[in-house]
């Protein structure tokens, strides 16, 4: 009985509480009504397209036949993933990956925000279009021209190494040291990243009001105040939201442009998770080993996104976050 | 601005600016100029490795080789209507997605978001998609290219940010006068966020001048190639052993020189790039603030 | 799965040379189509002529067929030899043209879709992947539909390497086979030059080879004696062999599996006592100042430039470049500046050995999807493609159209050379024009005719090669055992290949760049043949075994 009786006497104001709660959720949702309704479409869109084929995620289960289809073919458990992580050489890899993205980071995402500041403080208008124009050109080179004129610069009788001699030093052997490899990829990275990626950064700066500048003069504010007080607090937000999704993809070092800079010498340092992947990918057609790669990456960069999510979230009081 | 007088400091900064932009552009444009003046020179001085500094001679064979291709009209065409066609309807659909995301009172919000979020990094794969694709009776139809890639995840956050920037007076001051969520979409928000939809015009406008994969997994017709497939084929012939035949198994048929290469690198980016200057006219700074006021 | 059936169904569409008439095609054979057709058969293409004997099919059949489109040779369904087959067979060949660079990547695609077109061709892989899940019509079953290919595979000296086409005892594929071509291997070339300048002979011997590449260096030590357009393993395999080792041949720069003929059976190069030499001989090449630094990373452009520009005085790649590429561009500075071929050398063993491409494209395979509707009648027409008219119409056109004959030997009607002969590339031109050729899809290829276009020095060259062949100073490569090995074996081999290659890879640079000393080279080969070198070979071996009981 008095348990009955204990139930009872809770039960009520949790009732209480859930009808309230239902009633704020009800008043919200009939709130964002309208909300929902310029939602619609893209929700739509990411059901399809992308969660329609979240299915096949379950390929890195599988020993895929496409005759048998998805859902026909055999399973196979773990078996890709134990054979991924029994690769020689697997902490390498995944070392050269990891340190790939992080000085990618750490050199390659700062410089089109300081660009872009820098050409934000351009007075003549016609400069600042002319150097958005240029530097934003690299953008349009495919990665094969890119590393077929890196090739052609770095050399031992190249144009750089031409330089170092003429002044008087010795010609390096950029490709084949392991040591240049990173600086090799990632410099050349923000030759051909940094003008555009400094495009977003401009957008964002145009939004700020011109008075700020002035009221700032007018209280002394030198330049280079200026910018650390109204111009990067500006575009604080895209750097932030920037940052999260970079770290997201910590792992995702794509093999196109390295396959194209690497060789035997420099394994060592360039040899990545996608381009091992690939190199096996050379013996045949291989989707079940495949996706299981990718699903590693994508689980372990979630995490990662996650974890750097909740800290961004708490700096800036639940506004700075992806979500 | 130029009113007020400078300080000394001020005045260093602005000369080392000018400077460091100026050493940045030649820079950028270096490498650039060097491909172009490949790409007009003789062949076979290019061959040599004679063009440094200036052309040597002057050939504009390799351009003329480049557009000799028959498909290349029909392709350039393809690829306009891919890029204009596609770049509404991401345009669009981001900004659908990005604006009820950015309202603190959106009901779910954060759900949606993670959700989105988790697209990027979780993506089935090839065969996936093109499953995908062609269930819904898209293959082989300009709306394989235009409709998988309609959001990207990545613009849309920028994008939302972007709204989220916008003063919240602006919102609270249109929700009073009775407005609701369309009005303030498509009378405030919108309108006050051209230059950020204008830089999601470029970066979507861009892509999908620069795509090819997706023509190549979802297009099954020739005449519907977009033109960077095209130029591809000419880069890489010679470069990629194709699975096989003569010209692989001498490693010979198609010894392309690199003027051409060079050439199809201009001839694919120039149309793109007169989009720019187009574009750069709204990135005035206080263009938002002008619509403040007004 | 049914929709993809329907758009593959739905018109293949086809842009002519001239991108302003489009023929509309229907894949016929295959009943009606739910998709809407966006246009009405080009009459011009399709008279019905079912009726009319003397055809190798009585009832008209469609065929839809995925071919590469080279850069500079675009395919046109509008094309004499495409008439032609027409006229002949009653068959309606649909091409769909795929970007060459690409076509590995839209192949797979439909077929881990599983929607193939009705012929595509793929490689030796693919097949492997996929035959065995009955994607493929087996060959091997419509044996009597096909007495052409049949007799083209069986011919004394192709049967040895036809058999390794077979998977599991089937055959799945129309390879591409050769009917006639002008000899190509890759060669010892050398500035002659140079050596006329110090009066220095041809050498004959390797080690002479090594003391006239000294004495040019010597005379001129700006330049370098070689490098490799495609990295180390490429410059290492076209060596190995000669030096009486071998891997890495042809363009097998991740494999160090070869054939070696001594003792019938397959080696990993690397491991064996042999392959030190060959170290040995490009180290003491670096020491020396012969290779150049830049040998392990350079690309073909780059190779190309100091080959043209007097940079490189010898290399070991194709004989044809030197008459296409090097000898034009270096003639315009000196014109007694060219490179020439030396004969094949006698190695430090005493032998005289070297390679040559492969004789047919046994890696280039067409198959038939298992779900054609008529797959006699599709076998039937394949098979066409190695008979005599068959052959005479996909390498050549029509006769007294395109070609002619003359003492008994077909050739290109002059005025399509005259049309062509300011084009880049004369042949691939020609070949687009009318259709024909490896360029297209002929599959019994006969390449005589380009002893017409083609520079004398190449016609010569191949003349030597094929000489040599039959002195048997030169053997071709053997085709790949990759359909030979068994399902678990082939898991094996996946992993132990990279694993293998990924060591190897890592340290020949240090061998060669005096990194690490060559004493130590017995170490590394053990340590390589520890890691899996030695299974790879057992692996080989027992598949050569089953090929060879066949």
């Amino acid at each position: 009985m008095e348990t009955k009786y204990k139930t009872a006497a809770y039960g009520a104001p949790l009732q209480y509480r859930k009808e309230k709660r239902l009633q704020s959720m009800r008043r919200k949702i009939k709130q964002s009504g309208q909300l929902y309704a310029i939602f619609f479409l893209p929700l739509v869109y990411f059901l399809v397209f992308r969660y329609g084929a979240m299915g096949w995620l379950l390929l890195a289960f599988k020993d895929f036949d496409p005759i048998k289809g998805l859902m026909g073919s055999d399973w196979v458990g773990l078996s890709h993933f134990v054979e991924f992580f029994s690769m020689p050489d697997f902490w390498k890899l995944l070392r050269n990956t990891l340190l790939i993205s992080i000085y990618s980071i750490l050199f390659s995402f700062p410089v089109p925000i300081i660009l872009a500041l820098l050409v934000n403080e351009v007075g003549s208008r016609r400069f600042k279009k002319v150097v958005q124009s240029i530097t934003y050109l690299p953008h349009f080179f495919s990665v094969v021209i890119v590393c077929g004129m890196i090739v052609d610069f770095l050399t031992a009788d190249g144009l750089i190494n031409r330089v170092i001699v003429f002044f008087g030093g010795q010609p390096i052997s950029f490709l084949t040291d392991p040591k240049w490899f990173r600086t090799i990829y990632v410099v050349s990275g923000i030759w051909q990243g940094a003008g555009w990626g400094s495009i977003m950064y401009l957008a964002a700066l145009n939004g700020v009001d011109p008075q700020l500048y002035e009221s700032a003069v007018i209280d002394g504010a030198s330049k280079i105040q200026q910018i650390g007080h109204i111009s990067l607090p500006a575009i604080m937000p895209i750097i932030s939201v920037q940052l999260l999704m970079n770290i997201g993809s910590l792992l995702s070092v794509g093999y196109e442009k390295i396959i194209l800079l690497y060789n035997g010498a420099t394994y060592e340092t360039a040899d990545v998770i996608s381009t091992y992947v690939y190199r096996r990918g050379l013996q045949g057609a291989d989707y079940g080993y495949g996706t299981a790669v990718n699903l590693f990456q994508s689980v372990i960069s979630l995490l990662l996104v996650i974890i750097a999510n909740k800290a961004a979230n708490r700096l800036s009081d639940g506004e700075g976050g992806l979500w | 601005m130029g009113t007020k007088r400078k300080t000394t400091g001020d005045i260093i900064f602005t000369i080392c600016n000018y400077l460091i932009l100026t050493v940045c552009c030649l820079l950028v444009i270096f490498p650039i100029y060097y491909m172009f003046i490949i790409s007009i020179s003789e062949g076979y001085a290019v061959l040599r490795g004679e063009v440094k500094w200036f052309p040597v001679g002057f050939d504009l064979s390799a351009y003329k080789a480049v557009l000799a291709s028959p498909d290349i009209p029909k392709a350039y065409a393809n690829t306009i209507i891919y890029t204009v066609i596609g770049t509404f309807i991401n345009v669009l659909m981001t900004a659908l997605c990005a604006y009820p995301l950015s309202r603190k009172k959106f009901y779910g919000r954060n759900v949606f978001s993670f959700m989105i979020i988790f697209t990027m990094f979780f993506d089935a794969g090839m065969i996936a998609n093109f499953m995908v694709v062609s269930s819904l009776h898209l293959y082989n139809t300009i709306w394989a290219i235009v409709l998988p890639g309609a959001i990207n995840a990545w613009y849309m956050v920028i994008m939302r940010t972007f709204f989220q920037q916008l003063p919240e007076e602006l919102y609270e001051s249109a929700y009073l006068d009775g407005a609701g969520d369309f009005i303030v979409f498509t009378r405030i928000a919108l309108p006050l966020s051209v230059p950020t939809i204008m830089t999601m015009v470029l970066f979507y406008a861009v892509g999908h001048w620069n795509s090819w994969f997706n023509a190549l997994i979802y297009l099954d017709d020739k005449v519907k190639y977009p033109v960077q497939l095209i130029m591809r084929n000419i880069v890489l012939s010679g470069e990629t052993a194709a699975i096989s035949g003569a010209a692989s198994v001498a490693g010979d048929v198609g010894i392309i020189a690199t003027n051409i290469k060079y050439a199809v690198v201009f001839v694919t980016m120039l149309p793109i790039l007169m989009v720019y200057p187009f574009i750069q006219k709204y990135f005035v700074k206080g263009i938002l603030v002008g619509a403040l006021k007004g | 799965m049914k929709q993809y059936e329907r758009l593959k169904r739905a018109c293949a569409l086809l842009v002519c040379m001239a991108c302003t008439t489009v023929f509309f095609a229907g894949c016929g054979g295959q009943g009606a189509s739910g998709t809407p057709v966006s246009g009405t058969e080009d009459s011009a293409l399709q008279e019905p002529k079912e009726d009319e004997s003397g055809k190798l099919l009585d009832k008209e059949l469609t065929i839809e067929m995925l071919v590469q489109e080279n850069a500079y040779a675009p395919i046109s369904q509008d094309c004499a030899v495409l008439k032609a087959i027409y006229d002949k067979t009653n068959v309606k060949l649909v091409l769909k043209p795929v970007p060459a660079s690409d076509y590995g990547t839209k192949a797979s695609m439909y077929m881990a879709t599983n929607n193939l077109p009705d012929a595509m061709a793929v490689g030796t892989g693919n097949i492997k992947d996929y035959a065995r899940s009955g994607m493929f019509l087996n060959l091997s079953e419509y044996k009597e539909y096909m007495p052409n290919y049949m007799k083209a595979l069986n011919q004394p000296e192709r049967k040895a390497d036809a058999k390794s086409l077979y998977l599991d005892g089937n055959l799945y594929s129309f390879a591409r086979l050769e009917k006639f071509r002008i000899g190509t291997a890759t060669c010892p070339m050398i500035r002659a030059d140079l050596l006329e300048e110090q009066d220095i002979p041809m050498p004959t011997t390797w080690d002479e080879f090594y003391q006239v590449m000294l004495k040019v260096k010597e005379k001129h030590p700006d330049m370098y004696a070689m490098s490799s357009r495609m990295g180390t393993n490429y410059l290492l395999g076209q060596l190995a062999f000669p030096l009486g080792s071998g891997g890495f041949e042809e363009f097998k720069t991740n494999n160090g599996v070869y054939y070696e003929p001594d003792e019938d059976k397959y080696l990993y190069g690397p491991i064996q006592p042999d392959f030190k030499r060959v170290v040995e001989f490009v180290h003491n090449m670096y020491e020396d100042g012969l290779l150049d630094p830049d040998y392990a990373v350079m690309t073909r452009d780059i190779c190309w430039e100091k080959l043209s520009s007097g940079k490189l005085f010898a290399y070991y790649d194709n004989d044809t470049f030197a008459a296409r590429t090097f000898n034009p561009a270096l003639r315009e500075v000196d014109p007694n500046a060219r490179f020439e071929m030396i004969a094949p050398m006698v190695n430090p063993e005493g032998t005289t050995r070297s390679l040559r491409y492969q004789r047919d494209w046994l890696g280039h395979n067409v198959v038939i999807s298992s779900k054609v509707d008529r797959p006699e009648d599709v076998v039937k027409f394949f098979d066409w493609m190695y008979s005599e008219e068959g052959t005479m119409i996909t390498n050549f056109g029509v006769e007294g159209e395109t070609y002619y004959m003359e003492n008994g030997e077909p050739i290109i009607a002059p005025e399509l050379l005259e049309r062509h002969k300011n084009a880049d590339d004369v042949i691939s031109s020609i070949y687009s024009e009318i259709g024909a050729g490896s360029n297209n899809f002929a599959l019994y290829v006969d390449e005589s005719w380009f002893k017409q276009t083609s520079d004398p020095l190449m016609v010569e060259c191949g003349e030597r090669i094929d000489q040599w062949t039959e002195e048997g100073k030169m053997m071709s490569v053997r085709n790949s055992l990759e359909l030979c090995f068994t399902e678990e074996d082939m898991q094996r081999l996946k992993t132990l290949d990279p694993n293998v290659m990924t060591l190897f890879n890592q340290e020949i640079d240090k061998f060669i760049l005096g990194k690490r000393p060559m004493s130590e080279w017995d170490a590394f080969a053990k340590e390589l043949a520890e890691q899996g070198a030695t299974e790879i070979e057992e692996i080989y071996n027992r598949a050569y075994d089953k090929v060879k009981s066949i």
